[in-house]
């Protein structure tokens, strides 16, 4: 087989079912990455014989004879950049970069007549980051850097590394630098809520390349969150490396090490697991109703969980002011209930972390926020001194909260720890949806009042969030959702009654806004439906309760928190941008007629 | 993804080779989308050198292993409806680059609602051609072909080789519309009109049911008579029901677009 990579012919032939993305990964062409595998995101996307494809999808024996470019080896190998590398450079067309080779590749193909079409020609590329402005201005040549003085927009320092393909995400590590690799793939639960009653693996031990399966009779009898803060207890102790229940589908039964992925997908499949299953349930009202089942019934107070009997992580019930009276008083009240969906980070970095040993010590490099508070938690979990462990993190692919978590660390440790090898995870995009974290899913009601002048007179608040099997963030996402999302009207008559309920679902964790967007959704819908119920602009609504700088922020108690301070102030400029920009539609659909479709159609903005 | 229980790669399109855990690979971009724990040989066909596009006396037959990319670049002055090829090659959601790779006779055995190629031969009246293990061969209509949600009327071992569509088709004027619930998002509703030579109308509804559906008047119907037409040939369990949309805005978009068609084929 001749396979020419930049140029160069391969040093190797790839598998019969093996993919071009990860032949070509194999050949240290580190800058293809992996996105989505599955054709979607073309991250991975690469030239053959000058057609641009995406090579997750691409039989990499079909490249036998066929000359493939990377974004290695894009530019000429005078060591200077492709003109399309340059204008990513330019315009800063990324954020964190994983998207970026792939852009690059295409936006190096497109002709002046696909560029004119963007949304439909590079529909093919994903950037989770959301930085598609910039993007279109690196493809379209517009240039924002400028270096020198003070105010200038200087590029980022990694932006070469970006545009190259150069920048070391987590896996991005030669394979000479990590010899006697092994490969972990994990047995995930097909079940909601078991009991483990036994697990053969003998089958698993005998599969060519398989050199350990680790079970929970492997794991230490420690709890602890996958959660990461400053303090440890902030988080419920819910948690084992493997457990012998498990409660959710997707959780971790069993890992497999072996000598290649292969090998421990094979062992992986090849291990037989006796189940006793049991009874579910899958929303927190269910999961409060007496009687229900309960997922951590088994564990004390001492864990850190609220109500164990009853599904309870953590619970907040607070008034301050007088709610009801506030109600009575209210010219206007209004009440509904709103529910917020349960969503996925989609860093288009999986989860990923290779545990090795330097001069000795057990090293993990993670694609993670959190790589200090990481270290820590691993000392705790298997009894180690702070100098025996160390946590780094390249570049990360992304991470939006998703990663200040620990759910690949952990495994990857024990598994070095036993075998003495290194030892690498990296989770399918499948994996990320059904066994990492989510946002939590809220259900909000709200009860307000309001004064035919303008005044909130009260808010009511019944929070229920799902935190899923784990209680990772849950007390920290509904205390926070329910506090700010409402700490900025001045109202002083708040009452909040909120409960984080454990249900038999992949658990939520940490999310961008942190439990605010769940709650300023509902919140906001409210304002707006208080406005309308007494004539009012619903901006004029807002101005006229919003704090304003130095009023106190009020919401669980009737002193403010001692920490939180006005370092600035903008909430009224927010407010006017808001309603400018609505008002620049409002005007935009005039001129366009199409301000009022006819009976058929409701509007509604925001 | 790799597909790491696969240990043959072979070139053949001769269905005879055909065994148990053997999926036929064209582009590869169906297969190498999912994991897979159970194949284990993969017979690539685009070894067989079938011509991607042939225009013979009969009309166009387009080998399975076509790529939406030669298919899109096809044009043929005499025949109007080749307007379609774009249209549909336009109407999937995967990216230009999927294009290169992808073919018609994947996207056809694929047999989702919203393939686009199945729409397009269908509409034109496409017959398959399937060559079966035992040597023999055979031929159907597309819109038999595909009889379900990912299922088709494709037996164990057989193989696509070529789609066929008539000249008469090929020349008849034609009237696409498409919907879906996001912009260059996948096809929730995907009909396709065309004029027969003896003044009839066929309409064609894909995406917005399970398969193909095809409406055929001898003459130009009215508003009504088109109505009661879609009344019968579809019933409600056939509208399809997934994340692209609602079986009922599926039925009410067909029935909408369906007029559009009418009317602007009316004259």
């Amino acid at each position: 087989m001749k396979i020419n990579i930049n140029r160069r012919p391969a040093t190797s032939d790839p598998r019969p079912g093996q993919c071009l993305r990860t032949f070509l990964r194999e050949q240290e062409n580190l800058g293809v990455k992996k996105g989505c595998d599955g054709g979607d995101c073309g991250a991975c996307t690469v030239h053959v014989d000058g057609v641009p494809v995406h090579s997750c999808l691409y039989p990499a024996v079909r490249a036998d004879g066929r000359e493939v470019t990377t974004i290695e080896g894009l530019a000429d190998d005078d060591g200077g950049l492709h003109s399309v590398q340059e204008q990513f450079l330019a315009a800063q067309g990324f954020q964190c970069g994983f998207c970026t080779a792939g852009m690059i590749m295409t936006a190096a193909t497109c002709t002046e007549e696909q560029k004119s079409n963007l949304p439909r020609n590079l529909k093919g590329n994903l950037c989770r980051c959301t930085g598609y402005r910039a993007i279109e201005d690196a493809v379209c040549g517009v240039s924002h850097v400028t270096s020198g003085g003070h105010g200038d927009n200087v590029g980022a320092p990694a932006g070469r590394g970006v545009v190259t393909g150069t920048a070391a995400y987590t896996l991005d590590v030669p394979a000479d630098e990590l010899p006697g690799l092994l490969h972990l793939k994990l047995l995930r639960s097909p079940h909601a809520h078991a009991r483990i009653i036994a697990i053969d693996t003998a089958s698993a031990l005998r599969v060519p390349g398989v050199q350990a399966v680790f079970t929970h009779e492997d794991s230490p009898d420690k709890y602890y969150s996958t959660a990461q803060h400053e303090l440890h207890t902030d988080d419920p102790d819910d948690t084992r490396l493997l457990d012998d229940v498990v409660r959710f589908v997707g959780q971790r039964v069993a890992a497999v090490v072996a000598d290649s992925v292969a090998a421990a997908e094979a062992g992986v499949r090849a291990i037989n697991v006796e189940y006793e299953v049991l009874p579910f349930v899958l929303s927190p009202e269910d999961a409060m109703a007496p009687g229900a089942v309960l997922l951590h019934g088994d564990k004390s107070h001492a864990s850190g969980i609220a109500a164990p009997h009853r599904n309870v992580v953590a619970e907040l019930h607070s008034s301050i002011g007088d709610p009801d009276g506030g109600l009575v008083e209210a010219d206007f009240v209004y009440e509904n209930t709103y529910t917020t969906q349960r969503v996925q980070h989609v860093a288009l970095e999986t989860h990923a972390s290779i545990a090795y040993f330097e001069e000795g010590r057990l090293t993990i490099r993670s694609s993670t926020q959190v790589p200090f508070l990481t270290k820590r938690s691993l000392c705790r979990l298997f009894d180690l001194p702070p100098n025996e462990v160390r946590v780094v993190a390249g570049r990360v692919g992304g991470g939006f909260g998703g990663k200040q978590e620990m759910l690949t660390e952990d495994i990857v440790a024990l598994a070095a720890l036993r075998v003495k090898r290194p030892v690498q995870l990296e989770l399918t995009r499948e994996e990320q949806f059904t066994s990492t974290t989510t946002r939590h899913p809220f259900t909000i009601g709200v009860k307000a009042g309001v004064k035919r002048d303008g005044t909130i007179t009260a808010v009511v608040l019944t929070v229920l969030t799902n935190t899923g099997a784990y209680g990772n963030h849950a007390p920290g996402v509904m205390f926070h959702g329910c506090n700010e999302s409402i700490s900025v009207y001045k109202c002083t008559n708040k009452r909040i009654d909120a409960h984080a309920v454990y249900t038999n679902t992949v658990p939520a964790g940490a999310f961008r806004g942190y439990g605010l967007s769940q709650m300023i959704f509902a919140i906001e819908s409210a304002i707006d439906e208080l406005a309308a119920g007494i004539g009012m602009d619903p901006m004029e609504l807002r101005r006229r309760n919003i704090v304003a700088k130095g009023d106190p922020m009020l919401s669980m108690h009737s002193e403010p928190e001692e920490d939180v301070l006005y370092g600035s102030y903008g909430l009224d400029q927010c407010i006017s941008l808001v309603q400018d920009a609505l008002d620049r539609g409002r005007s935009r659909d005039i001129r366009f007629g199409a301000h009022d479709l006819g009976p058929g159609w409701r509007i509604g903005e925001g | 993804m790799d597909l790491n229980t696969v240990t043959v790669l072979r070139p053949t399109a001769d269905p005879s080779e055909w065994q148990p855990g053997d999926a036929w690979l064209a582009g590869g971009t169906v297969l190498f989308s999912y994991d897979s724990s159970t194949l284990k040989r993969l017979l690539d066909i685009t070894h067989a050198g079938w011509p991607p596009l042939t225009i013979n006396e009969r009309g166009l037959e387009i080998a399975a292993t076509c790529t939406i990319a030669e298919l899109y670049a096809f044009t043929h002055e005499a025949w109007p409806a080749v307007a379609l090829f774009q249209q549909c090659a336009d109407s999937f959601v995967a990216s230009f680059k999927i294009w290169n790779m992808s073919t018609v006779g994947g996207n056809i055995a694929t047999a989702l609602p919203a393939g686009p190629m199945t729409s397009l031969t269908a509409a034109l009246e496409g017959t398959a051609v399937v060559l079966s293990p035992d040597g023999s061969e055979r031929t159907l209509p597309v819109a038999d072909l595909v009889i379900g949600d990912g299922a088709t009327s494709l037996r164990e071992g057989e193989l696509l080789r070529a789609i066929r569509l008539p000249a008469a088709a090929l020349q008849s004027r034609t009237a696409f519309r498409r919907l879906s619930l996001s912009n260059l998002g996948r096809s929730g509703v995907l009909l396709i009109g065309r004029t027969t030579t003896l003044g009839g109308l066929v309409i064609t509804v894909t995406a917005s049911t399970t398969r193909p559906v095809q409406l055929r008047f001898s003459s130009a119907p009215t508003q009504d008579e088109l109505a009661q037409s879609l009344d019968g040939a579809i019933p409600t369990d056939l509208y399809h029901n997934d994340i692209h949309g609602l079986p009922q805005w599926r039925r009410d978009m067909t029935y909408r677009l369906a007029e559009e068609i009418r009317l602007e084929l009316r004259t």
